[in-house]
């Protein structure tokens, strides 16, 4: 099994870029190259209840603002080790297709351990994907604690509520988790605040233990305050996930003195068609997830 | 067959000392400090007889007996002259005084040729310590290898970038000695300043192509920076103080002309001023870099001489206090060198040499923290011969056997008390080479250097042997199937024979035609996909999935020089390298504590070829030069680019360097650097994705450096003001003030792009420039 270190290294290079040489940055007009609009697949299912979205836009240029193009008329269909088939539709013809559970329905559509199958129809191409959905341990304490303001690195960290989380990683296997945190309900979507680990830390070794401190630490990527609520969700998200999110996270902060060559995140919805060559990109995820929530005093 | 090549040696040998001659044979050294001067020319004139000195001074000539003039002129020293009266062996100690300004009026025009068209080597650059010191340096630090950067032939990716690139090489393809001693990170403080003190520093040699075979290991060039060995004839000291560092440096002899040595530090002190700074993130900052060097040499008696050098360097960082964040990296070098001098005509010198470079990192405490540590060790021993049958050859021939360890990385973490450890075990190689090579006149216009070098590598156990899939990917490749190795057994051998060649013919006595091939192979390699290296990049060996690289180039060069005096040079260069076994990376390759690292590499070629216009005005009060570099470098590495060939990512197409400097009078001279050259290759995103909220920056047409960043030029100039000498002249004292980057550019480093940071689905182009602004500086230079 191949290990995905880049955190404490990436952190430090961050760090020295930032500390020593805060250089200049001007915000330029580039004339980027062009290239074809290709289909995306953004397709994360989980185990939770309710409805399931897969969505399907088209690609394009990278400094164009304005949201992606939906991918019309597609079929769309799950199908998992069960045999259960989930066909996913986009009744609101805006890419997002759905699949919603029949009234009355008592399994979830997600059960851990489990193998999805994704396969899209699109354009006279086919193109299908595979997806494990791992258990995801339980968050057996999230607490708090208040901070007076400090640095740490280049941050400076305003006084505030820090969490502190108590969960470990199963034992005995391979896992990889995406920690997804919201303040007030918005999640922190910023690329740098992306939490991942792999087993208890960033590799294969840290099998069993508790999560270590830096992915506690980045549950709070600004301090909380006073009566506002955190909500902390676990994602287990299988090894293959982890990877093309660490490599999608190098790729949105590729940047400073050290950057690295951009390459392509993988994708692992592949044209069933071997000769053609249209491609897809995007990723296919089937994940388990626990959520926990605090309101700060 | 090696009996066979054993016996046409003995053969050759005994063909070329079969002559009955007399050698004059000594030293040539600084009349003022002792310091023995390398590479200076020994002329018997009337026997058109000609050697340079070696590394440590040694001359020895042969000629029939008779009565010959002995001449030596070499820049910035006075023309020597003696009669000489070859009776028997004889030994002459030489020393050369220092021409001063007064002086130069007398200085005696003799039928000389320049010292770049009497050399046989070519594609070399030396600098020496004095004009080094004129260049303008940034924040006035006197910088060996930004020196070196100026030089053609010679790119670097940016300023903050470690290293520099050497007709289309890789960082990790420069051999990089210290007093023989390799130096594995050649920088303090991510490549803004070189590790080397300047005041400790005697010479500076950069071979770009056409090597001689006493060297190898590396594919594209040789720096040989050469320590000074402490003056022998009384004290010294010398200092500085500038906005970086403050340097001190002692020598002095131990016992008169017999023994001496020279100790030298510098250290920054940036962080002295951090208390003073109101703000919490650097008050308990800690930011410094430091460095020794120290030489001690022991003239035994004529014909032994031991030298024992060392370096220690160190750069510190921590951020946050006690259990916050840290990182210290260095290098340390040891070497102990002792010559013998059999009879008169072979000289010898074995090196014991030592070299370390490790860092560190850390964050937190044994509760809960991480530390990481990764380093390169090498031990090497190193015999050499030079033996001068007669005036016509001069034969260099031994061996090194080099020891290394390599520590990829370890990260021991603590959680919640827990302790952990990742990362990949110690790698272990041996590196043995034999050697033998002949400088040959032929005749008074052609003149020959031909060697042969044997490398033989051993990548050593204990260890594992990992054999991967061999399906060409852009991703990760898997392991199919491995076998472990126990200690000091051979996991995987290479052997390789490097031919060297080097022709030189003099058109005329101004005038002279160079050409040389030679193939370089490189068994350490240093794992790096970031546009600058960056301390933290792992050296690894070759192993059964890495192979060695080898590199062949070949460069035919013409020189002249002009003006009465001959104070102007001049020459072209073109040259072409072919470069096998170069290592690329597959996308999102895990290069840290990943004991799958081969799974993770993709092998390519490479080649790259260019031409170089040099002018040099070496003498007078107007000195510099201008070169001019038209080159690529390219890559061809599947399944990158759709398997096409890319520019690497330090090509640059053109590279201008104008070094200026004009001594205005007695006290006051004043330097100009101007810089240009062609924007490097940059992989920019066509295409974007929207993945659970992110922009994912996607390159639709799967290409490599499909554009270029804008050029970089930049001015820089300073000024030197000599002080009045203090205590009846033996206090010498200068103010040098300096202007880097003059006319305030942001020279673009790279362009990146990134979500903005209020509202990440929005993404923008970022022009990122390491020097933003002017920067002045001022550094006030003792000697006494």
């Amino acid at each position: 099994m191949n290990t995905k270190i880049h955190m404490p290294i990436f952190v430090a290079l961050l760090l020295a870029a930032v500390v020593l040489f805060p250089g200049c940055e001007d915000r330029v007009d580039v004339a980027a190259p062009e290239g074809q609009p290709q289909l995306q697949v953004d397709a994360f299912v989980n185990n939770l209840p309710g409805t399931q979205v897969i969505r399907l836009r088209m690609t394009t240029p990278y400094l164009n603002n304005a949201p992606l193009p939906p991918a019309l008329g597609a079929t769309v269909k799950i199908t998992d080790l069960l045999g259960r088939v989930f066909e996913f539709k986009d009744d609101d013809a805006n890419g997002d297709y759905v699949w919603n559970p029949s009234p009355g329905q008592t399994i979830p559509f997600g059960i851990p351990p489990n193998v999805y199958v994704l396969e899209i129809n699109y354009k006279g191409e086919k193109f299908t994907s595979a997806a494990k959905m791992d258990s995801v341990p339980d968050i057996d304490s999230l607490g708090y604690e208040y901070k007076p303001a400090e640095t740490r690195g280049p941050d400076t960290l305003e006084a505030g509520y820090q969490l502190t989380m108590k969960a470990k990683d199963i034992p005995g296997q391979a896992n990889a988790y995406w920690f997804k945190a919201y303040r007030n309900g918005v999640f922190f979507n910023d690329p740098q605040d992306m939490n991942l680990a792999y087993d208890g830390a960033f590799g294969p070794g840290s099998d069993g233990v508790q999560f270590i401190p830096p992915i506690i630490f980045r549950l709070t990527p600004e301090r909380y305050k006073s009566g506002e609520k955190a909500r902390i969700e676990l994602h287990s998200i299988g090894v293959p996930t982890y990877t093309f999110l660490n490599l999608a996270q190098n790729q949105m902060t590729n940047t400073g003195l050290f950057a690295r060559p951009p390459v392509n995140v993988p994708t692992n919805v592949l044209n069933q068609n071997k000769n053609s060559n249209v491609r897809a990109v995007g990723w296919f995820c089937a994940e388990s997830i626990v959520i926990k929530e605090v309101t700060f005093p | 067959m090696k009996y066979a090549f054993g016996f046409i040696l003995l053969l050759w040998m005994n063909a070329i000392n079969a002559q009955n001659t007399i050698t004059i044979s000594g030293t040539v050294k600084d009349a003022k400090n002792g310091e023995v001067l390398i590479g200076a020319p020994v002329q018997l004139v009337e026997a058109k007889a000609v050697i340079a000195t070696n590394t440590f001074g040694f001359y020895s000539l042969t000629a029939p007996a008779g009565t010959y003039t002995l001449r030596v002129s070499y820049i910035g020293y006075l023309p020597f002259e003696q009669q000489v009266q070859l009776k028997e062996d004889t030994r002459l100690a030489i020393e050369l005084k220092e021409s001063v300004q007064e002086l130069k009026a007398v200085e005696i025009k003799a039928e000389k040729k320049g010292d770049n068209l009497r050399r046989v080597e070519m594609s070399v650059a030396k600098l020496d310590i004095k004009s080094i010191q004129k260049i303008p340096a940034l924040l006035g630090e006197v910088d060996v290898v930004r020196s070196v950067q100026l030089l053609p032939g010679v790119t670097t990716v940016g300023e903050g970038a470690t290293g520099f690139n050497v007709r289309g090489g890789s960082i990790d393809h420069n051999l990089i000695l210290l007093d023989d001693a390799p130096v594995y990170n050649s920088a303090h403080l991510f490549g803004f300043f070189s590790i080397f003190n300047p005041d400790a520093v005697k010479d500076v040699k950069l071979l770009k192509g056409g090597i001689p075979a006493q060297f190898g290991g590396r594919l594209s060039s040789l720096l040989d920076v050469r320590m000074k060995d402490g003056n022998s004839k009384r004290p010294e000291f010398h200092g500085g103080i500038g906005p970086i560092f403050s340097r001190f440096s002692i020598e002095a002899p131990i016992v008169k002309e017999k023994a001496s040595f020279i100790l030298a530090g510098r250290r920054s002190y940036v962080d002295r001023f951090f208390p003073l700074v109101n703000d919490q993130n650097i008050k308990g900052a800690t930011v410094y870099f430091y460095d020794f060097t120290a030489k001690a040499n022991w003239i035994i008696n004529e014909k032994n001489r031991l030298y024992l050098s060392g370096y220690i360097g160190r750069d510190k960082f921590k951020f946050g206090g006690a259990g916050g964040f840290g990182w210290n990296n260095g290098n340390q070098t040891a070497t102990l060198r002792y010559n013998h001098l059999f009879g008169q005509r072979l000289f010898s010198n074995v090196s014991l040499i030592y070299s370390n470079y490790d860092y560190q990192l850390g964050v937190g405490n044994e509760q809960s923290g991480f530390d990481w540590q990764a380093k390169i060790k090498t031990y090497s021993v190193k015999p050499e011969f030079t033996w001068y049958p007669n005036s016509r050859h001069t034969v260099t021939f031994g061996g090194q056997a080099t020891y290394y360890t390599f520590d990829p990385g370890t990260l021991i973490f603590f959680s919640d008390g827990e302790r952990r450890q990742l990362g990949d075990r110690n790698k272990y190689s041996l590196e043995n080479a034999l050697y033998a090579g002949d400088e040959f006149a032929v005749n008074g216009r052609l003149t020959i250097q031909a060697g042969l070098r044997f490398s033989n590598y051993n990548y050593l156990g204990p260890g594992t042997a990992y054999t991967y899939r061999d399906t060409v990917s852009e991703f990760t490749r898997d392991t199919i199937s491995s076998r472990a190795f126990s200690s000091g057994q051979v996991m995987k051998s290479y052997n390789n024979l490097e031919p060297r060649l080097s022709l030189k013919f003099d058109v005329d006595d101004k005038s002279s035609v160079k050409a040389s091939y030679n193939r370089m192979t490189q068994t350490v390699h240093l794992i790096s996909n970031t546009t600058a290296s960056t301390p933290f990049d792992v050296w690894t060996p070759s192993t059964n999935n890495i192979r060695p690289q080898l590199a062949d180039q070949v460069a035919v060069g013409y020189f002249r020089n002009f003006g009465e005096d001959e104070d102007w040079e001049a020459s072209v260069e073109g040259y072409y390298k072919w470069m096998q076994n170069q290592i690329d990376y597959v996308n999102g390759a895990n290069l840290f504590l990943n004991k799958l690292l081969e799974g993770e590499l993709l092998t390519g070629k490479g080649r790259a070829y260019g031409t170089e216009f040099y002018v040099k005005k070496a003498k007078g009060d107007f000195t510099g030069w201008v070169s001019y570099t038209i080159a690529r470098t390219e890559r061809l590495t599947n399944p990158l680019n759709n398997g096409n060939w890319y520019p690497s990512r330090f090509d640059r197409l053109h590279n201008l360097n104008i070094v200026t400097s004009y001594d205005l009078n007695k006290r006051l001279s004043l330097s100009a650097t101007f810089v240009l050259a062609s924007g490097t290759p940059a992989t920019f995103p066509t295409n974007r994705m929207v993945i659970q909220g992110y922009v994912v920056p996607q390159n639709a047409n799967y290409s490599r450096n499909n554009t270029r960043i804008p050029a970089y030029h930049r001015l820089d100039v300073s000024m030197q003001y000599k002080l009045r000498d203090k205590f009846k002249g033996r206090y010498h004292h200068n103010l040098v003030v300096s202007v880097y980057n003059v006319y305030n550019r942001r020279n673009p480093f790279s362009i990146y792009f990134q979500a903005n940071n209020q509202n990440p689905l929005q993404t923008e182009a970022i022009q990122f420039s390491v020097i933003g602004s002017i920067v002045p500086s001022f550094t006030y230079n003792f000697n006494f």
